[in-house]
Order: structure tokens, then sequence, then C-alpha cells
């Protein structure tokens, strides 16, 4: 019987990053080919309908959502608060920036309307995110059970919300409501569907929490608090505080997430799954994708970001494959980056005794 | 207090950036603001908008070959609503192949949607289906920002210059079948299984009720039709949960549905073969073939009816992305754009109802209350059918937003000596007064219940049609109709 076994190998930095491009451009190759078999497009077209993914300007779109909350997330993740409710923070934090858009008189003033929509998303987003903080603080709850149910909870109250006392006068009985003063929508770039100024604010986030993160005491602390709790302890600074920040500021970004998808995308509240739409929890994926670094999450980002581009433009013209088999292309290229990250931190041994 | 300190200072800078990218975004793109006029219903809403200020755009003409994409809201494999739109894709494309190229987009969620559309755009694709009412306001930021492509969206109301809008309703083939359901049914119960209570839905309801009740109450049932709403367009589980609980709590034997899968008639086949009948009308696709045993009839949608209509337009440069604020289909059985039927033969024709229940519904009799002829439920159903197809001036007023309200017109008088009026109007409309119902909670858009509390009376005059804005605002049930509410 041959013997199997995962050893952890130490690869020199230069040589694992060479080795990660390599395997993920193997990937893409095995995705052209296979586009270009199952379609029988030539491997050319196959290979600029897959390049025109990646180079398409509209990855900011989905950036713009994903990027905020996996900097949220690595935050939390570093401190060991698994915070599973990135999806209810969102969809709360769409619910505080339509408040504002819709029932106050923010509404109605330009510049003022979109900040303060943004600003009470992250302040709503990291209230949902306290009660299961408080909880594991006071009573040892399992704050990963507690976070994920309390996307559901989300998710009803806001199909509460739009079927019910904010349904649109103007929605003909869909559950929707009204569309939010143009002065509180965010504008977008001509040709694109993404805005520049959020685009802009999540990569200042991403800049400042690698900051907050790597050279203040708390974030060193926050980061020590995953590995070593007695350690932090040692050195003076509170433990649970530092849980609670982690969650808050994983929650506020959630939040702030949210905000964006309604002032940018919808335009206007819906039903909780549909703004949510599970970006809460591809967040948490692509967080470890990022190993937790904000600075990392940038490309991270932008190459889900891009996949998810992917799967709309295989769809389309010559090459065109339907949408199962263009996510299963998308799951394809995403398994390659895992088995990259794999490949350069172990190795498999084969013993044949 | 050093550890105080740091925490707000992480705030402050989460603050710090969140406006100092705001600001640094708001100086880098030009605005300018528009001001629009839409009519809602019988109201208009104006609205402003902000669009970033286009370069000067070259002006419009016909491409030599005309590329047309669909974005579908769905799977084209749900068998319902994505499915038929497919269908008719596929028509186009085959039948003008000559000169037009097609592409769809499948699954796409409402705040993807622009994207798509960009991508289609760059891609050179000049006509743009969007066919979710999900997509409505996406199409229309999209319309503006892009004034050469022609878009149009299903079932919505928002128009612009190059936005049209296209419906084919399904009303008067619910009001077939509720007949047919009325002639069947033994305990007087029938359960619906709807998607949403919005207009379009609730217009289905009543129609069904309207046509159950005309056939039922000749033949001494009281009739009832029992709603349970689902809350979505998709989901067989909960369509088949929804069906269950009518069958077992309300006792119902007909069960009718809108929802976009097969699982209501899945349920009743299953049930007949546990020895329990209940009859079933298929939605939207041909699904005879999911329940041979307990399939009656159905609602058929054809849309090509209407994507031929528009892309033989656009080619001959009828349809312009300046001149389409007007256009909006609202098609009906005349039109052929909707069909009587759970079937379609190999050949191409339809099967309207299953021969199966053929002999029941010759054998029960009833009488026309136009005529007042008896004749058999049969009889009736292909009599009204005929009716409601047969309506020659009807369908030029369908296309445009400008004339729906003429289309409940009966005839136009020409004082001509040997032909003294020209009808328009079908001479059986389902929605004719006596009828009486009762306000929607929470609603209030159309000429019946705006500005009432839930559950205030409607009562409709005998002899007076609803017209087009009725049908597309209705917010009320006929008296018959028991809302059960939601799961």
């Amino acid at each position: 019987m041959p013997k199997v076994a995962i050893v952890k190998r130490e690869l020199s930095k230069t040589v694992a990053t060479v080795a990660k491009v390599l395997v993920i451009l193997l990937g893409l190759l095995i995705a052209i080919a296979l586009t270009s078999i199952i379609t029988g497009a030539s491997m050319e077209l196959a290979g600029i309908t897959l390049l025109q993914g990646f180079l398409n300007l509209n990855v900011f779109v989905y950036i713009s959502t994903l990027l905020p909350i996996a900097v949220g997330l690595s935050i939390a993740f570093s401190a060991s608060a698994w915070n599973l409710g990135a999806e209810g923070q969102l969809v709360i934090g769409a619910v505080g920036a339509t408040f504002i858009a819709l029932y106050t008189p923010f509404g109605r003033q330009e510049v003022v309307a979109p900040l303060m929509a943004l600003l009470f998303a992250s302040f709503l987003g990291a209230l949902w995110a306290l009660p299961a903080a408080l909880l594991k603080m006071a009573r040892g709850i399992n704050e990963a059970l507690t976070t994920l149910l309390m996307n559901f909870i989300a998710y009803h109250m806001t199909n509460y919300l739009v079927k019910g006392p904010w349904r649109g006068r103007a929605v003909y009985g869909y559950p929707t409501t009204d569309m939010i003063p143009v002065q509180a929508r965010i504008p977008t770039v001509p040709g694109y569907s993404f805005s520049w100024y959020v685009v802009v604010i999540c990569v200042v986030i991403a800049l400042l929490m690698q900051l907050f993160l790597y050279r203040t005491k708390v974030g060193i602390a926050l980061r020590a608090l995953g590995s070593s709790p007695r350690f932090v302890e040692l050195a003076g600074i509170s433990s649970k505080r530092l849980f609670l920040i982690a969650f808050l500021l994983s929650g506020a970004l959630a939040g702030f997430a949210g905000g964006v998808k309604v002032l940018v995308y919808h335009g206007k509240l819906v039903e909780g799954p549909i703004v949510g739409s599970g970006y809460g929890f591809t967040a948490i994926m692509l967080s470890w994708l990022g190993g937790l670094n904000p600075l990392l999450l940038i490309p991270a980002s932008y190459y889900t970001a891009a996949l998810y581009i992917l799967s709309f433009g295989l769809q389309i013209g010559s090459a065109a494959v339907g949408d199962a088999l263009a996510n299963a292309i998308v799951g394809s290229l995403l398994a390659f980056i895992l088995l990259a990250d794999f490949l350069t931190k172990y190795r498999l041994v084969i013993r044949w005794s | 207090m050093a550890k105080l300190a740091s925490y707000v200072l992480a705030i402050v800078l989460l603050i710090i950036g969140i406006v100092a990218g705001y600001y640094a975004g708001f100086y880098t793109a030009p605005q300018k603001v528009i001001t629009t006029t839409i009519p809602v219903g019988a109201a208009t809403v104006t609205m402003t908008t902000t669009v970033t200020a286009t370069p000067q755009v070259p002006a419009y003409t016909v491409p030599e070959k005309i590329k047309a994409a669909w974005i579908y809201v769905g799977p084209v494999g749900d068998f319902g609503w994505s499915y038929m739109h497919d269908v008719g894709r596929r028509v186009v494309a085959e039948l003008f192949k000559d000169w037009l190229e097609t592409t769809y987009v499948e699954n796409v969620r409402a705040d993807q949607a622009p994207a798509v559309i960009d991508e289609l755009v760059k891609k050179g694709y000049t006509v743009i289906f969007t066919t979710s009412f999900d997509f409505m306001d996406q199409t229309f930021d999209k319309a503006m920002q892009y004034p050469n492509i022609l878009f149009f969206h299903c079932s919505g109301y928002k128009r612009w210059k190059n936005m049209g809008t296209y419906f084919a309703d399904l009303y008067q083939i619910y009001y077939l079948n509720g007949l047919m359901a009325g002639a069947l049914t033994k305990t007087g119960k029938l359960g619906y299984v709807a998607a949403h209570t919005i207009p379009e839905v609730v217009r289905h309801i009543n129609a069904f009720a309207i046509g159950a009740k005309e056939v039922g109450a000749q033949l001494g049932k009281n009739i009832t039709v029992y709603v349970i709403e689902i809350g979505e367009w998709y989901n067989p589980d909960k369509a088949r949960a929804a069906a269950k609980t009518l069958v077992e709590q309300f006792n119902v034997d007909v069960l009718i549905f809108t929802e976009d899968s097969t699982a209501v008639v899945v349920f009743a086949q299953d049930l007949y073969k546990q020895g329990k009948e209940v009859y079933v009308f298929s939605h939207y696709s041909p699904m005879y073939e999911w329940g041979p045993d307990v399939v009656v009839s159905g609602q058929l949608v054809r849309w090509e009816v209407i994507y031929t209509d528009i892309l033989a337009k656009v080619k001959a440069g009828i349809y312009r992305p300046d001149n389409l604020e007007n256009i909006d289909y609202w098609y009906l059985l005349n039109t052929g754009a909707v069909d009587l039927g759970a079937h379609v033969y190999p050949n191409g024709s339809v099967m309207h109802i299953n021969p199966k229940f053929i002999p029941k519904l010759k054998e029960a009799k009833v009488k026309d209350v136009l005529t007042g002829e008896l004749v058999s439920v049969y009889d009736l159903v292909m009599r009204r059918y005929q009716q409601m197809k047969e309506a020659p001036l009807l369908q030029p007023l369908q296309g445009q937003a400008l004339t729906h309200l003429l289309e409940s017109l009966e005839k136009v008088e020409t004082g001509a000596k040997y032909v003294p009026a020209a009808p328009i109007a079908p001479i059986f409309e389902p929605f004719t007064g006596p009828l009486k119902g009762y306000c929607l909670p929470e609603r209030g858009y159309s000429r019946f219940c705006t500005g009432k509390p839930g559950y205030a009376e409607v009562n409709i005059p005998p002899g007076e049609r609803l017209t087009h804005d009725d049908l597309w605002n209705m917010d009320f049930f006929v008296s018959w109709v028991a809302y059960q509410g939601k799961i």
C-alpha cells in the first residue's frame, strides 16, 4: 500500500510567486482550450474573449462591493473573530442608506446625501454585528453561528420593509421602495457602470486598514490575537476590546458596501436576498484568497471581479457558452488559484512500503 | 488612554477616507441634470436625473447587419419565462438570419444588468431587450447613457427616446381557463398559486375567477378562488408547498398558477397517480407532458410575435433611437402573442384543450351571457376564444402608449350608409360590469382604490368595460377571491 503524506515546504518568496503565477497561467490556458473545444471557436478567439474579461474596466463594479467587505473580514479573521455575517451587515447597511436617502431631509441635498447615507450604512452595519460580539464576550456563544443566523434575520427584515411600510408608491405592488432622490445617487462613469468615487474610497480604505493592521499598536495586537491571545493580554491590552473593534470594523465595512449597492447599483431598496446576492459570502472566500492582507486584497478582488465579468462575457458573441458552462470555467479558474496556493506551501509525499 | 486614542484614530481615518475619496471622485466627472416627466398610470411623476455629460454622438443610421441581444433574469432552462423569451429569440434569429445576429445572457441579477449592457454595447449590439421588470431602472439609466442604442424593456412602464416597452398579457386566457375550471370542479373551490400580487397577477387571478363563476354559478356551484402568494417568480419548492396547502387545507380540486416552473403540474400528476384527481392549467410554456392526466389546458406565450414586429421595424428604420418614447406593446389574444393551450405538436399546431377532458366539457351545458343560447362549455370556450381573437382594428392601437385608451371602445360610428359602425374591441371582454370586489391593502393606484383603505368595496356598474389603464393598475380582487396571504 502506498502511503500519502502532505508535508509543509519552505520556498523562497520569489520561487513561490513565480510558481503561483505559472499555475494560474496554466489554468487560464486550460480555460481557453475548454472554451474553444466546446464552442468550436478558434483558440485565438476564445483567448481574446477571456482576456476581455480581465481588461474590462467594469471589474470595478464588483471590486467596489467586494473589496471593502473583504478588508473588514480580514481584520476580523486576523483577530480570530469569525464574522460570517457580512451578508446580513451588508443588507442592513443598504437599509440604512435607503433610510437616509428616502426618509430624511438629507436625501435631497447633493453631496451630503450620499455621504450621510454611506456613513449611516456603515454605522448600521457595525450595529448589526454588535449583538454577536457581545454574546461572545459575555456568554462565550460561538460568533460564527450567531452571525450566520443574523444574515437571515437581516434578509427577512428587509423583505418586510419592502413588502410593507417602505413599499414604493410608483412600483405597482412590486416589493421595492421608490427610487431614491437623484441627489443621493452616486453617478457612474460614462460607458461603464461603476463610480470612481466609490473605487477611490475602497482603495483608500484598503490602504488605511493596511496601515492600521501593520503600523499601529492596536493593529499589531489585533493580528497577534489570532495566534497568541495570552501574549496580547500580557502586553496589557484587553483582548475583549480588540475582539470588539475587529468585529465592529468588519460590520461597518460590510454596511458600507451595502450602502454602495443602493446608491450606485440599485437606486432603491429591493428584497434582502437580491441586495445581498451572496457578496457577503464571496467576500469570505476572497479575504482568504488575499491572505487576510488588505493590500493583497486589491489584486485578489480584481481577479474575483474579473471572473464575474468573465462569466457574462463568455455568454456573448461568437465564442458564446451558456451560463452553466461559463460558471464551470470560472470555477475552475478559481480552483487553480487554490491549487497554486496549496502547491507552494505543501508537497505530496508518496511512499511505497 | 493610548489604546483608546488608537481606536478613535482608526475610526477617524475611516471617515476621512470616505469623505476624501468622495470629494476626489466628485470633482473628476462633469455632470448635467436632466428633468423628465413620465406618465405612471394616471398620475405623472417628474424625475430629475443627473447624468455624466456625454460627448456628441454621431447620427443614427440603420446598420447593414443588426445585432440584437437579450438579457434574461433566469436560466433559459427554467421552462417558463426566460425559456419562452428565448424561443422568441430563436424564431427571429432564424427568420431574419440574412441581416440579424442575436445573442443572450442568462441568469443576470438586477445589479449586474448595467455591466452586462456595457459589455453588449462594446461588442456592437445595437438592439437590447431586457426581459424582467427588475431591470427597469437599470435599463432606463443605460438608455440615457447610450443615446444611439435601442432598448426594449419587457413589462415595465418607464420609456425614453430610445427605450420602448412591451408586454404580452394572458388575462383573456386565464378567463378561458376559468370557464373550464368552473365546469370541472366538484367542490367549487379553486386554488391559485401566485408569484407576487402585482397588478399583472391580480388581473390574472380575477380573470380566472370571473370565468369560473360564469360557468360554475350556472351549474349550481358556489365558486371560491383561494390564493396563496409565494413572493418569488421562480421557486418550485414553494410553489409545490402552496399547491399542497391548497389541496389539503382548502379542499380545492383545480390548481392554476403564476410561477415559472412545472412544479404545480408535477404535483397534480403525482396526486393523480395516488388516486386523487386535481385538475391543473399549465402556465407560460407547454407543460402538458409533465401532467398528461391532469393538465386541462393552459396559457401559452409567443414572444416572437412581438420580437418579429420590433426587429422588422428596426431594420426598416421605423424604430430609431429618437422615437421610442411612446412604443408600448400591450398584445392580447387577438395578436397571437398569447394563446390558449398546454401543448405544441411537432408540426407547430397547438392543443388548446387536452382531448381527455373534451367530453366532460361538452356534457356541461350553460347559457351564453351575450346571446342567451344554451351551449356546451366546450363550445362556449371556443366561441369566446374566437370572439377575443377577432378584432381587426385592435392591433394597430396596441403598439403605442398613446392609443391604449381607445382599445376598450366597442365601435366607431362612421356615418357611412353601408358601414354604419366599425368594431374595435372584441365583442366580449371578461372585465365588464357588474363586478363587485374589494381593494387590496397597502396599494391604491387604480381609480377604484386610490386613497381608500384596504378591503374597501369596489363596484363596477353593469355594462362598464375596464380600460387598458384599469387593467394595468388593477389593485382589487373580485369578491369571490379569498386571499390567504404569503408563504
